[in-house]
């Protein structure tokens, strides 16, 4: 009888370890959820559109003089491709403003043209030697929605990484 | 009489129910080695050949036929890119070698692919490897009819420089579907033991112009085969990005060895399925040595008795039922080995055969010594209850004459 009392034991241990489990299953899936952050796919400056619905990648080809501006969705994964033929941003350098004037580029590649494209690009000499300015988004429509006046600081976006 | 004699006495006394549970532990062993073995060799390999090159551009599709299409010359092409997409790549500072490719005729089955000379002047399709030619052959003139036909392919068709041939459309093999253009064997390529020896090579306008062929798409290929500047993993990335994620017109297979791994991750739950099989079978092995040795322990009861009245001790009896059991493992595991080797041999066939992709199948790997160890320690724990009975044999009431 004793073996199978030992095995009886063993067996309700088992089970009782097993069954505290949920509770610590529970505490990681809590963690995940403060932990939810976007990353922009090009390392660059993310500016969030409204409540995260939309954003909007800016990143710097410094030799080039170079600002790119890639639509992307709410998770910074999916592309999404406006009709818009440009886009104007307002940045502050040293005090003094500076327009750009974002194209629409097309690519063969992507099958992107003008007027469905997600990607934009202005050139200005400043930006190749200017890291770091704040600027606003006059305005961008995405979808059907609408939004205007997006102030946001380079390189840092104005996406806080969805932390509540 | 040692241990070994008592041993070897009992397995000439009970020879048939020796033979079959040896049998099935040579099945459970050979199975489990051959699965083990197999899925590794075959994954390894599957995922090391890229023939080269570090991704695949191809039209819009599943990124895992892409890599089929134009790496191991399986499965239909998802569809054409253009010439302008070709030299778009080509012209990417990141990309150091594309080289174009075109499908859709065969050769009794053989797939013809259409390719330019760079695929095999400036392309290693494996580290310090080049593909050479068996001598007395030369490459093709891109201008010309000819062929550069893969080991493999020669051997079974019988091909040899000089020889011509008729292609036939589509990848499948139909009588009827010949076309009017012949082509003449140049060269034959020496074995690579990759896919490229199953096809047969030709040039790229060869196939873009081959009579039936669509004129609009005489320009158009099925797949571009991309090697990056070194160092440029992040390009990789971004062009996947861009391609796959931004563009919504074609694919970039991106790095080739993911995609194949990716594959074998979806069908792990196969060999794992085939590795229970032969845990079962092994289960049902140990269990009929425990049960044959158990069954003779009643007729041999007596003859326990006796060797303990002449000094053997319990622990000696014990040991020597343990040790039989043991030995109708390994008797079975030395006949797996031979399990292992016909079943290893064939799917090696096979898989060279359908695919191109060369396994070695007595390279030597680690299940060959777990397997045998564990199974042959699992017949010793069968070996154990019986020989528990053994143990217990009472020497005077089993010599006591019942007549």
């Amino acid at each position: 009888m004793k073996p199978t009392r030992v095995l009886s034991i063993a067996l309700a241990a088992g089970l009782f370890a097993g069954c505290s489990k949920p509770e610590n299953a529970a505490a990681p899936a809590k963690e995940a959820v403060h932990k939810h952050e976007h990353h922009p796919p090009h390392g660059g400056a993310p500016v969030e559109l409204g409540e995260e619905e939309y954003h909007v990648e800016i990143v710097r080809d410094a030799s080039a003089g170079k600002l790119q501006a890639f639509v992307l969705d709410g998770e910074l994964e999916n592309f999404v491709r406006i009709a818009a033929p440009a886009l104007e941003i307002t940045a502050t350098v040293s005090g003094h403003e500076e327009k750009l004037v974002f194209l629409s580029i097309p690519n063969n590649a992507t099958g992107e043209k003008v007027g469905d494209t997600s990607l934009f690009e202005a050139q200005a000499d400043w930006l190749k030697t200017t890291p770091a300015f704040d600027a606003v988004l006059k305005e961008i429509t995405v979808r059907t929605k609408t939004y205007t006046n997006i102030a946001f600081s380079f390189p840092k976006g104005s996406d806080e990484g969805g932390k509540k | 009489m040692t241990i070994g004699r008592i041993v070897l006495k009992s397995l000439r006394q009970h020879t048939l129910s020796t033979c079959v549970t040896a049998f099935s532990i040579a099945l459970a062993g050979g199975l489990l080695m051959s699965v083990w073995a197999v899925k590794q060799q075959s994954q390894a390999t599957f995922t090391g050949v890229n023939a080269g090159f570090d991704a695949v551009l191809g039209a819009r599709g599943s990124k895992l036929q892409l890599v089929l299409n134009a790496i191991f010359h399986l499965e239909a092409s998802p569809g054409n890119l253009s010439w302008s997409d070709f030299l778009d790549i080509q012209r990417n500072p990141n990309v150091e070698l594309a080289v174009p490719l075109a499908v859709g005729d065969n050769y009794r089955g053989y797939r013809l692919v259409g390719t330019v000379p760079e695929m095999f002047e400036k392309t290693e399709y494996a580290p310090g490897q080049k593909f050479a030619l068996q001598p007395g052959g030369a490459w093709f003139d891109p201008t010309r009819r000819e062929a550069v036909v893969g080991d493999f392919v020669a051997r079974k068709m019988r091909l040899h420089v000089g020889d011509t041939f008729h292609p036939f459309h589509g990848l499948i093999f139909d009588e009827k579907n010949q076309h009017s253009e012949t082509y003449v064997v140049v060269g034959v390529l020496k074995p690579s033991n990759t896919p490229a020896d199953r096809v047969i090579w030709i040039p790229l306008v060869g196939i873009q112009r081959m009579s039936g062929h669509d004129p609009k798409a005489a320009t158009d290929v099925s797949a571009v085969l991309v090697k990056l500047k070194a160092h440029s993993a992040i390009a990789g990335f971004q062009m996947d990005m861009m391609y796959n994620k931004q563009g919504n017109r074609l694919t970039f297979a991106w790095p080739i060895g993911s995609v194949m791994a990716e594959l074998f991750d979806k069908i792990g739950w196969f060999d794992r399925v085939l590795a229970l099989v032969s845990y079962l079978v092994a289960s049902v092995a140990t269990a009929s040595i425990l049960a044959g040795i158990y069954n003779s322990m009643n007729e041999r009861r007596r003859e326990i008795a006796i060797l303990r009245a002449l000094g053997a001790r319990r622990f000696t009896i014990f040991s020597a039922i343990l040790l039989e059991a043991a030995s109708i493992s390994a008797l079975g595991m030395a006949a797996g080995f031979a399990v292992y080797g016909v079943i290893v041999t064939v799917v090696a066939g096979l898989m060279r055969a359908q695919t191109g992709v060369v396994i070695d199948p007595f390279k030597f790997n680690a299940v060959m010594l777990w397997s045998p160890t564990v199974l042959i320690a699992l017949g010793a724990l069968a070996g154990i209850i019986p020989a528990v009975k053994a143990y217990r044999t009472d020497v005077a009431e089993n010599l006591t004459p019942h007549s």
